[in-house]
């Protein structure tokens, strides 16, 4: 194989980049619970405001606020941009090399480890051009010189790239599952607490005051006007209200009922007789990772829209603010929906649609497709009842991809649903975080059932 | 039976099956895993994406060290909006 290569680019950055020690041996159960618990404390210290924007500034209309939750992003704070590099850069390359749009043989040592580096570097570079794309197009609010947009963007950008590094250590086995999605669940489950019951007050417009959590707010205001405050709860969208709350709520109970949705392969042993069982194939084969997707997609055309909107001429401004991006965008509530029918079905179609592409492909590009399973299949010397050996690929290719396209299609509706009903990304970050809990409990569980001694196991689980 | 046109033992009897059949074994044999999964290395799963998994060279360091520095840069942010608040406070 000759000529150039996308990776060879990356190699020049090689001793560049910090590179996290992989385990030499066997991380303990404690030690993951430790790594865990003490990541995702330094990531709910990141929630801190940027240092040097003006003290009582409030974003009016932030475009981007139905697409935070998802990458468990938090405006105006130094996880201003969330794990949003992260998982673009991780989809753009995994994509493109399981699609084969660059050549990468990762069969080889050294091939793959170009492109881990070269996960990293774009997602370094990411958060460097998501900042610079925030600061140029007028953001944040007018500040004094250069210097001080210099510092609000190293602090943006450095977030971000902390962030890369942070999850690497997850990733790598020092804690459990995967380092993005263990992030994005943790701020998804801080929120959902703090929306109900968030104790501190929020300067929502000049000298009004509201309390973050919809109950605290409602109980707090009850006595004194009690049908402002029901209408306030009801409709605010500068903080979380009633019915997204509620929504997200129910969409935890629809998704869990989901998850057990399944197919069951009936197998057999090849070798020993009237060994019978059955290989369960999820209805959500890929989990929330189509929705993950859809939203990944969306936020980078939002930025870059956003970007278009702010440095292009006018004609070319509008159209993008009043057309792309207008389009795809959910409608902010129910009336909404229901009053523009084209930007419904329009901005439906685009989650429906690239969620129900990604999961065809995505078991391609995750090694859990058919062929990778008959492979496990056979060193586990078992076989599909009635199937014959050649053609347990095709049979299992035939069941996968249709339980991850309908499942990705089912979980599209439903955070379709919470959008449409004006969930403003907090359905969809739900139904993210929901997937990505399961993943994180199978792996946890499995840990916990293999881990040899665990300090923890034996404080929780009384004498074992 | 003409010996001349005798067919090799095993396989399929005629060219264009076995052509069919090695140009098969071929393209099994050339074909690459199309995730660092699939090459038996760990990686994104089906229901998770992961991105490091591999160890690459690079400017190695542990974990705990990052885990050190990312708080040192939060805590430094933390810092200045104190110094901030102070300053305002006595100067103003």
């Amino acid at each position: 194989m000759s000529g150039f290569r996308l990776l060879d680019l990356v190699k020049p950055f090689l001793p560049l980049l910090p590179e996290i020690e992989t385990p030499i041996e066997r991380v303990t159960f404690d030690d993951k619970v430790l790594f865990t618990v003490s990541l995702g404390f330094v990531y709910l210290l990141a929630g801190l405001p940027i240092y040097g924007l003006p003290k009582d500034f409030a974003l009016e209309s932030n475009p981007f606020l139905w697409l935070t939750p998802v990458f468990g992003a938090e405006p105006l704070t130094l996880l201003e941009l969330g794990l949003l590099p992260v998982v673009t850069a991780g989809f753009v390359f995994q994509l493109l090399a399981g699609l084969k749009y660059i050549s990468v043989n990762l069969s080889v040592r050294l091939d793959r480890e170009l492109f881990q580096t070269a996960q990293k570097l774009l997602s370094i570079v990411l958060s460097i051009v998501y900042t610079v794309i925030l600061l140029v197009s007028g953001y944040y609010p007018p500040l004094a010189s250069a210097g001080a947009y210099a510092f609000v963007g190293l602090q943006v950008a450095g977030t971000g790239i902390v962030f890369t590094l942070l999850s690497e250590i997850m990733d790598k086995g020092y804690g459990f599952g995967s380092g993005a999605l263990a992030f994005i669940t943790l701020n998804v489950a801080t929120s959902i607490v703090t929306d109900v019951a968030g104790l501190d007050q929020v300067l929502v417009a000049p000298d009004t005051y509201e309390s973050r959590g919809v109950l605290v707010h409602l109980v707090r205001n009850i006595l004194s006007s009690p049908i402002a405050s029901l209408r306030t709860v009801c409709t605010r969208t500068h903080l979380a209200n009633l019915p997204q709350v509620v929504l997200a709520l129910a969409t935890i109970l629809v998704l869990i009922y989901f998850q057990n949705f399944r197919v069951e392969l009936p197998i057999r042993s090849t070798q020993l007789r009237k060994i019978y069982s059955a290989y369960p194939v999820r209805l959500m084969f890929t989990g929330s990772m189509p929705i993950l997707f859809a939203y990944t997609a969306l936020f980078n055309i939002h930025l870059a829209g956003y970007f278009v909107a702010a440095v292009a001429p006018a004609p070319v401004a509008t159209f993008v603010t009043d057309y792309v991006l207008y389009y795809l965008s959910p409608p902010p509530s129910l009336v909404g929906t229901l009053v523009s029918p084209i930007r419904t079905v329009v901005f439906g179609a685009f989650v429906v649609l690239s969620a129900v592409w990604f999961a065809s492909v995505w078991s391609l590009t995750s090694g859990s497709a058919g062929k990778e399973l008959a492979a496990e299949f056979k060193k586990q010397s078992i076989a599909l009842n009635g199937k014959r050996d050649a053609s347990v690929i095709k049979e299992l290719n035939k069941v996968i991809l249709t339980a991850s396209v309908t499942g990705a299609a089912l979980l599209a509706v439903i955070s379709l649903v919470t959008e449409y009903l004006g969930g403003l990304g907090k359905g969809a970050a739900v139904v993210i975080a929901v997937g990505a809990g399961f993943v994180f409990l199978e792996d946890f569980v499995s840990e916990f059932q293999q881990g040899g001694t665990s300090q923890f196991a034996s404080v929780l689980g009384g004498a074992q | 039976m003409n010996s001349s046109s005798a067919v090799a033992p095993g396989g399929a009897r005629t060219a264009a099956k076995r052509k069919a059949t090695a140009d098969r074994k071929a393209t099994a044999a050339t074909q690459t895993p199309t995730s660092t999964r699939a090459a038996g290395a760990g990686g994104s799963s089906s229901t998770m994406l992961k991105l490091y998994t591999d160890e690459a060279q690079g400017l190695r360091v542990d974990p705990l060290v990052v885990l050190f520095l990312a708080v040192g840069f939060i805590i430094s942010v933390v810092v200045l909006h104190v110094i901030a608040k102070m300053t305002g406070k006595f100067f103003n």
